[in-house]
């Protein structure tokens, strides 16, 4: 299948995505500091039957970043933005970490645009994490020997599989093209989560990555707050480490797959 | 400042535009990007088109699967013209960039309206066997812990004004974006038979270099030999990285240059 990138000129700016595939529209968003090459293998896989697009969220990538400091709400306008000027009436929403965020604020800011709602390794941001004041990942001051360069990767290294360098270099590559890889990092952190999620209405589907630390321990507390979705459904993914969408993305789309195939109210959004 | 994609035979190609008038491209070294150009793109697009692409298989172009050659990299540029519908242009090139321009003018002489050939080698017999037992100029094995970034980092520095790490950043940004084949720009220029192309050149030309520049400085009384009626500019203080060390002096020889019709 083949994989065209574009810009779509939007009032938010230039937004560059990636689209193969005809059919159901599936938007991806990724995790910080990556880009939409977070989801080459994914896009592969549901391109067959699904019209794939994965964007660059504003301020990642290639994409123009919003004024101010990025936030969860200005990512999920940037997704918007997309949308209308792909003409797409609604998509089913796929994110992973931070953007498995703004896929939530997405289907709370515009939930007859969210046919359903994939939320991959989605933290839980609440009082306690907003709290939390600590150096996020991805951070490092710049040496005049290029050592921050090799501190973004040992930092990276512990949560990728052995023996895939190339993933790592994709990794960089996205790091080093943005001026601040962790802001991303603090946009989730200062997001209202607990008074969003429950607004949520879209067929939602949980994906945990397992051997995934981070976000493994917020799955119980997000289900239970996706209070108000028409559907939620839990899919543990063996093997799932933080860079899932490059190691298991058959996995995913299977999962992916079965549950727009299994849930009654996914033709009938608005019901 | 637009970006944008345009349709080659070899894929995708990225590039930026800006500014109208006649249309002027700008052809990058390797392994760097049209952000080599960042700020020479705004003071050219005073007066101009200007129009700065990734070359295939750097920046945010496609990268073709088969081995890299300056006539691969010409294709793009042709490719790229002819997306636009442009009938003539302008093509600066910047050393890889510069080699790319000239096939391109030998290839395309009705389409070329003038050439500058800036920090460009000559390369003929005695080159290509000289540089084929030189050690490769960015290449760095990948290892486990990441050590090659600061190799990659080290290895360019020294073509760097010391207070100028923000270049240098930018530079090492586009080698990691082309990763494991970073080199094979480097070995296309030096594969390239020039000597068999360059008398096909019919455009206005311009030869110009960095006084700093040791690569390429020597080679600029071989191009002027080689292309009657070129003309010369050196510029003062500036070695390999003239186009984003000293953007204001390279867009005035380069604006002098394309302005003075004759």
């Amino acid at each position: 299948m083949t994989v065209r990138r574009g810009y779509a000129d939007t009032p938010s700016g230039q937004l560059h995505y990636s689209e193969s595939g005809t059919g159901l529209a599936v938007l991806m968003l990724h995790q910080t500091p990556r880009s939409l090459d977070e989801f080459a293998e994914l896009s592969a896989e549901l391109s067959t039957d699904h019209r794939a697009i994965a964007m660059d969220m504003p301020g990642f990538g290639l994409s123009a970043r919003p004024p101010g400091p990025l936030s969860i709400e200005s990512l999920a306008a940037g997704a918007v933005a997309l949308l209308d000027a792909l003409g797409i009436a609604d998509a089913v929403v796929v994110g992973h970490h931070t953007g498995a965020v703004v896929a939530q604020e997405l289907a709370v800011l515009v939930p007859a645009r969210v046919r359903a709602l994939v939320l991959s390794a989605m933290p839980w941001v609440g009082p306690e994490r907003r709290a939390r004041d600590g150096v996020p990942v991805d951070h490092a001051t710049r040496q005049e020997d290029g050592g921050h360069l090799v501190e973004i990767w040992r930092q990276r290294q512990p949560y990728y599989p052995a023996g895939r360098p190339d993933l790592l270099e994709r990794l960089m590559r996205d790091a080093l093209t943005i001026a601040d890889p962790t802001e991303g990092h603090r946009a989730v952190g200062d997001y209202l989560m607990e008074q969003r999620i429950g607004a949520v209405r879209a067929p939602t589907l949980l994906l945990c990555a397992d051997r995934d630390p981070f976000s493994s321990p917020s799955l119980g507390t997000v289900a239970e707050a996706l209070t108000g979705a028409a559907v939620v459904e839990v899919h543990h993914v063996a093997d799932g480490t933080i860079p899932l969408m490059e190691t298991r993305s058959a996995a995913v789309a299977a999962a992916i797959r079965r549950f727009l195939d299994t849930t009654p109210s996914f033709d009938d959004p608005q019901e | 400042m637009r970006k944008a994609y345009a349709d080659t035979r070899h894929g995708q190609i990225h590039y930026v535009e800006a500014g109208s008038g006649a249309p002027v491209l700008l052809l990058h070294q390797t392994p760097r990007s049209w952000d080599e150009y960042r700020d020479v793109i705004p003071l050219l697009a005073r007066t101009r088109r200007v129009i700065a692409p990734d070359t295939l298989g750097f920046g945010s172009s496609d990268v073709p699967t088969v081995p890299w050659s300056i006539e691969l990299f010409a294709d793009g540029v042709v490719d790229l013209i002819g997306d636009l519908g442009l009938s003539a242009v302008a093509l600066v090139g910047h050393h890889t960039g510069g080699v790319v321009a000239l096939e391109v003018a030998a290839r395309e002489p009705d389409l070329v309206e003038a050439l500058v050939l800036s920090g460009t080698p000559y390369v003929d017999a005695d080159r290509r066997a000289r540089v084929a037992t030189q050690p490769g100029i960015d290449e760095v094995p990948i290892s486990d812990d990441g050590s090659h970034y600061q190799l990659l980092w080290n290895k360019r520095r020294d073509f760097y004004p010391a207070d100028r790490p923000d270049l240098l950043r930018r530079l090492v940004t586009d080698a990691v974006k082309v990763g494991d084949r970073v080199e094979e720009g480097h070995r296309a220029v030096n594969a390239y038979r020039m000597e068999d192309r360059i008398s096909l050149v019919g455009a206005r030309t311009l030869v110009v270099c960095g006084d700093l520049d040791g690569y390429s400085l020597p080679d600029i009384p071989r191009l002027l030999a080689a292309i009657p009626g070129a003309r010369e500019a050196v510029l003062h203080n500036v070695g390999v990285p003239s186009v984003d060390a000293d953007p204001a002096q390279f867009a005035a020889v380069v604006e002098e240059f394309l302005s003075a019709r004759g």
